[in-house]
């Protein structure tokens, strides 16, 4: 019988009905309620938390457990089932065979653990997780890769390795744009806004000022961009996800070691840095410099910034030599880029049976003067390989992989033969690690294998054309002559 | 629940189960192998993979996802560490050359989670020193540990440095296990330890 309302009593609001969770959405919630709560939950707690009726939910139940995906054999209670173990099982193995397929087989023997640089200790970022979720989609991605300079045979390196990462994961990249922004703050925002407007779904960014990225930055990641520094950047101010590099600290100390235990604690030391707007040239000389200071024998004749150029270092040093100030017992490079040029400074000046023990490698160059010259020689690559692994880094990044907020590209401290030091002792001697049958220019912690040459190197990637490489061909050969 | 959501649901069920079987398969392979309506299935593989519990390859082939790594640990109470353990298992391995393991293991069996196995190691039987540490308890009542093989002939300052790395990375795992509440129902059921080594 119909209830008769009361006259003039308005009728009660009813609440609005609630649209019913598709049953299958119920489950896959379920599913991640599972992960949630470490593996287990009450059935009314689940009916609590998923809004799904009682009734629903035990049927739902069934079919899963039909399935072995959870285990409802406790009274009340929600389980894993033994198919949901056998996936994240399968999951394991998947990754454990992607990580095999990256370990490169060793080229070299080496004296100590390779790679072992046990950046966990020094650096506490290497052990902190991004979280990527937010980045998660399908492959193939649109990559691109915003480089600050390409102005010498390392940055021509570093785009080889990128390139060769887009090479190595085609299945995985639809396309991979380079811009270089050739030192110009200004000119590297448009780059990376153009990459944006192309539609890029991550960017590998090696930063020449980072102050003026931040805001771009900031704006691709609310835009579900991530960004992964590679090289250059201050990564406490820029947006990204991951910073790939090399620790620069330590490539200072222990060049600034070596150095000042092979003068025995005593001498003048020349210290040509890098390019001063880079944090790496910086954090190298702040590290060579905190060594220096704890021996009161060695003075510091100068401080010249070479923006890691030989002819700047040539220029410098030959300028020194002449003016017969004091003399110079040894020469602190950050890289061989400028330490070829106080080298062949030396050998223009006609010194070329008492050269100073010098510091720097990367460049083949470096190594086949101090070998060929005889002058003690230690550095600490800076490898080029990071390239390859920022690359790999923001695949795993968009396939919402967690990776390490700081990832340590490894590498080898070399010294030439018969000069280890008490506390330096290398990985390789320099004759095991020159490369006598390549062009001078060749950078040689690349990663890109032993028969890579710079100046043949050629690449086809989904973005380039006529298998050209990004990298600027001006670039190349800049050590010929002199 | 109507007929076609019960339809929904099973697709759920058996894609999850089949792709823990042999994962690598298309939706539409899937589909027609396990006889359901091609619209439904992938409509289903979009959701599992928006969800994380599968995801697809350049192929379009499903794969189990991210999330499945925290559902496997979640067993043993170590669900919150999944995501650090897949991501700093490698890194402990690269940065020590040593083969890196967890371990979880209560007072009757061990069970090995995730390896990583360094470039020098061919996997055999191997004399190399082995070295651990502690990660911490569940609520389960399971106990996880971290465990390096080194290098042959490894050095003692080696196997000092190696030994430290671990402890770093012992400790970001520990950390997921901070607040964590006590068991809701019970302990890892007996029937699916599958994967118990030893």
């Amino acid at each position: 019988m119909k209830r008769k309302r009361k006259p003039g009593v308005a009728p009660r609001a009813r609440p609005p009905a609630r649209a019913p969770v598709p049953g299958r959405e119920i489950a896959v919630g379920l599913m991640l309620l599972l992960a949630e709560l470490e593996g287990h939950v009450g059935t009314g707690d689940a009916a609590k938390r998923l809004g799904a009726p009682r009734s629903s939910l035990n049927r739902i139940l069934r079919i899963l457990a039909q399935a072995q995906l959870v285990d409802l054999s406790v009274r009340g209670s929600i389980s894993l089932g033994s198919a949901t173990t056998a996936l994240g099982a399968r999951r394991d193995e998947m990754l454990r065979s992607e990580d095999e397929r990256r370990l490169a087989p060793r080229r070299k023997q080496l004296n100590r653990a390779p790679g072992s640089s046990y950046a966990l200790l020094r650096i506490a970022d290497c052990a902190q997780v991004a979280d990527t979720a937010r980045f998660r989609r399908t492959p193939k991605f649109r990559l691109g890769f915003s480089n600050a300079s390409i102005d010498n045979a390392w940055r021509t390196a570093l785009v080889h390795s990128a390139e060769y990462a887009a090479v190595r994961y085609e299945n995985l990249i639809s396309s991979f744009s380079v811009r270089h922004a050739r030192l110009d703050a200004r000119r590297q925002t448009r780059d990376i806004e153009a990459l944006l407007a192309s539609g890029v779904d991550g960017l590998v960014l090696s930063a020449h000022e980072s102050e003026a990225l931040v805001e771009i930055l900031g704006q691709a990641e609310r835009r579900g961009v991530p960004t992964v520094v590679v090289d250059r950047g201050r990564a406490e101010i820029l947006p990204h996800v991951s910073f790939v590099t090399c620790d620069d600290r330590m490539i200072g100390d222990i060049t600034a070691r070596w150095l000042a235990e092979r003068l025995r604690g005593r001498g003048s030391l020349l210290l040509l840095p890098g390019l001063i707007e880079a944090e790496p040239a910086r954090r190298r000389l702040e590290g060579a410099q905190a060594v220096f200071a704890r021996y009161p024998g060695l003075r510091i004749l100068d401080v010249c910034w070479t923006g890691w150029r030989h002819e700047r270092g040539r220029e410098i040093v030959a300028a020194k030599l002449a003016g017969r100030g004091e003399p110079i017992d040894g020469v602190w490079c950050d890289s061989g880029l400028q330490a070829v040029g106080s080298l062949r400074a030396y050998l223009a000046a006609g010194r070329s049976g008492a050269l100073p023990p010098h510091t720097g490698g990367d460049l083949n160059l470096a190594y086949k003067l101090a070998i060929r010259h005889g002058v003690a020689q230690a550095a600490v690559d800076y490898p080029p390989a990071m390239g390859l692994r920022s690359v790999e880094v923001l695949i795993e990044v968009l396939r919402g992989r967690s990776v390490p907020r700081r990832v340590e590209v490894p590498t080898e401290i070399v010294v030439t033969r018969g000069d280890a030091t008490r506390s330096v002792r290398p990985d390789l001697w320099s004759d095991e690690h020159v490369r006598w049958d390549l062009p001078d220019d060749l950078i040689l912690a690349s990663g890109l294998g032993p028969s890579y040459d710079p100046r043949s190197y050629r690449v086809h990637y989904k973005g380039n054309r006529y298998n050209r490489s990004a990298a600027d061909r001006a670039a190349r050969s800049p050590y010929a002559g002199g | 629940m109507p007929a076609d959501e019960t339809a929904g649901v099973a697709a759920v069920a058996k894609l999850l189960a089949r792709v823990a079987e042999t994962p690598g398969r298309t939706v539409a392979a899937l589909a027609a192998e396990l006889g359901l309506r091609r619209s439904t299935a992938f409509a289903v593989a979009a959701i599992l993979d928006a969800s994380g519990l599968l995801e697809r390859d350049a192929g379009r082939r499903l794969h189990p996802g991210p999330i499945t790594a925290r559902l496997r640990l979640a067993r043993y109470g170590f669900g919150a560490m999944a995501d650090k353990a897949e991501t700093l298992m490698p890194v402990l391995r690269d940065d020590t050359d040593a083969s890196a393991s967890l371990f979880v293991s209560d007072t009757e069996r061990t069970f090995l989670v995730v390896r990583r196995r360094a470039v020098w190691d061919g996997g055999g039987e191997s004399v190399s020193r082995r070295i651990e540490a502690p990660v911490g308890r569940s609520p389960a009542g399971f106990a996880a540990r971290l465990s390096l093989v080194l290098r042959p002939k490894a050095s003692e300052a080696e196997a000092r440095s190696a030994a430290a790395c671990m402890g770093q990375v012992a400790a970001a795992l520990a950390k997921t296990l901070e607040g964590k509440a006590a068991p809701t129902v019970r302990r890892a059921s007996r029937s699916s330890a599958r994967d118990a080594v030893r």
